[in-house]
């Protein structure tokens, strides 16, 4: 995929050092699909190659009054596109390990502007993916795994117990848990939570701090580097593990009906297999 | 590997199975304070044994009984008791284990959904145990812990060693230790070791209200074990390692003076004089 073919995030570069990233896709509540995926790892590659571009802040279009509604789970898109861009997506990497590792191991600060709800793998993406996090006080995080009978991805399997516990993870995790902003602040899972129209002013000023003049950026680079390297093969042992659990729970009764439950809008209910 | 104790034949618990899948295992040793001897422990095992084995087993909720005034007051140890125990069930014990390593790398290991229900005082393995081995906490808001290991001048199990630490760090983690002060149960979950606090005769309740939603109809039950088995997979070596640098400890902590002087200090109801030998 080349930079310009992207068409489901917003890509912007400023003569600054800052470049922005916006989900974009309103009309499903900006959810990502494998081609948004993908979108982000030519995204991470353009900056990696220009040494201009210095610190990414991602957010979400605010016509979806969202942050993103997390992973879009609809097959039919993937037969309507280019088959040089169809091979290039691997539908088996549904812990999207291959971006995680690719965040992971992206040597420029990373900041996420949660302007709205984030469902499922839009947390997931930036708990792991993301050195920063500053959320707008009426968003929510919501770990709804649970309710669509899958479960986490992007390594927070491992991410979560290491931040709140095994009791608290699975407190959130079990239950499909909603939190606000001012709860996912004092679980110590965002930075700091601000009024909705302060968010990407904030972001912006923050970022501006981590970059020349401002920012020592090799320091910041090489800190990254450090705190990073020890749990580099942690997390890719959690998102190998991931992959495999997620491809059995495709294949369950429970999952396709609380797929259909999307639909139908009902409660689904489980069967245990 | 075959099993020497039958559920039938567990006497610390009540074990109760009901229809709609939720267990319930309630610590019955209301003359002891609900203390668990490595017997109780084998007896864990053989619920979760048991439980593993029975599809319709499908949640596991431990508490203590009411006439205790206690969840657990701890781990037990009487060698006059050995004698007692029949040669079957004597065989299957591992004295040397003193921080219970095979019956924590079996609730580690456990595929279903565990939830402690703490509805009084839970004094080291009685609050040591849930800690590594349940999923979720729920404790009576007049329930207090003890980490009570210095008390003992002994050190801690279940791998406290780690899981402490990991929650808390390591200034929490040995404040907590070293002087071995009694937790509230709002203490408790201001620190983040416990899910929630609630009156004591909500505890129960709460905890079966939980229980239900982890399982079928309202709880997707294979996605929730995957759950489980990913978040526990990385740690499962350290929690191993962990359970096997503690019990080395124990040995240790178990021939110094300070510990003879400790029990002695129980027994007559007075203060322990350390010579830190």
């Amino acid at each position: 995929m080349k930079i310009n073919e992207i068409k489901e995030v917003i890509y912007q570069k400023e003569d600054n050092g800052i470049c922005t990233a916006t989900i974009n896709a309103p009309e499903r509540k900006n959810a990502m699909s494998f081609v948004t995926f993908l979108e982000f790892e030519t995204i991470l590659e353009d900056m990696e190659d220009d040494d201009n571009a210095k610190v990414l802040i991602i957010t979400g279009n605010s016509k979806a009054n969202a942050f993103s509604s997390g992973g879009y789970f609809n097959l039919n898109i993937y037969p309507t596109l280019p088959p040089e861009i169809l091979k290039e997506i691997d539908l088996e990497d549904i812990a999207v390990k291959r971006l995680c590792m690719k965040l992971w191991n992206f040597s420029k600060p990373v900041i996420a502007a949660i302007n709205g709800f984030a469902v499922g793998a839009a947390f997931t993406m930036v708990l792991s993916g993301a050195d920063l996090i500053y959320m707008a006080e009426d968003a929510w995080i919501g770990f709804y795994f649970v309710k669509r009978a899958v479960m986490a991805e992007f390594g927070a399997d491992f991410i979560l117990p290491f931040y709140l516990g095994f009791q608290k993870a699975k407190e959130l995790l079990y239950f499909g848990k909603k939190i606000t902003a001012s709860e996912a602040e004092k679980l110590g899972l965002v930075n700091r939570v601000l009024p909705g129209e302060q968010l990407m002013s904030y972001a912006r000023e923050q970022a501006l701090k981590l970059i020349p003049p401002k920012g020592p950026s090799v320091s910041i680079k090489l800190m990254k580097k450090t705190i990073r390297s020890y749990f580099t093969s942690i997390l890719e042992r959690t998102l190998d593990l991931e992959n495999e659990e997620l491809r059995l729970l495709f294949k369950t009764h429970d999952f396709r009906a609380a797929l259909k439950t999307l639909i139908t809008k009902k409660e689904p209910v489980f069967k245990g297999k | 590997m075959k099993f020497y104790m039958n559920v039938k034949d567990i006497k610390d618990f009540t074990y109760e199975k009901e229809d709609n899948g939720i267990c319930t295992l309630t610590i019955n040793r209301p003359e002891r304070r609900n203390a668990l001897s490595y017997v109780s422990f084998l007896e864990i095992e053989a619920v979760l044994a048991d439980m593993e084995a029975d599809e319709n087993a499908r949640i596991l909720i431990i508490t203590g009984c009411k006439e205790a005034n206690a969840f657990s007051s701890g781990g037990y140890y009487n060698p006059k008791m050995l004698t007692s125990i029949p040669e079957d069930i004597k065989k299957e014990l591992d004295l040397m284990d003193m921080v219970q390593k095979r019956t924590c790398m079996k609730l580690w290991d456990f595929s279903k959904p565990i939830i402690a229900a703490i509805n009084g005082l839970a004094i080291g393995a009685g609050i040591t145990m849930p800690l590594a081995g349940a999923d979720l906490i729920y404790m009576s808001e007049e329930a207090w812990l003890g980490f009570y290991f210095r008390q003992r001048a002994v050190v801690p199990e279940f791998a406290m060693s780690f899981i402490l630490p990991f929650y808390l760090g390591f200034q929490k983690t040995k404040e907590i230790l070293y002087f071995g002060d009694k937790i509230s149960a709002q203490e408790a979950e201001k620190l983040g070791l416990v899910n929630k606090v609630l009156p004591p005769d909500q505890v129960m309740p709460y905890a079966r209200e939980q229980a239900l939603k982890l399982i079928p109809p309202k709880g997707p039950s294979v996605s929730l074990k995957l759950m489980k088995k990913t978040l526990h997979s990385y740690f499962r070596e350290i929690i191993s390692n962990t359970l096997d640098l503690e019990n080395e400890g124990y040995k240790i902590a178990i021939k110094t003076h300070d510990f003879r002087e400790s029990t002695k200090s129980l027994a007559e109801k007075r203060d322990p004089v350390f010579k830190g030998k």
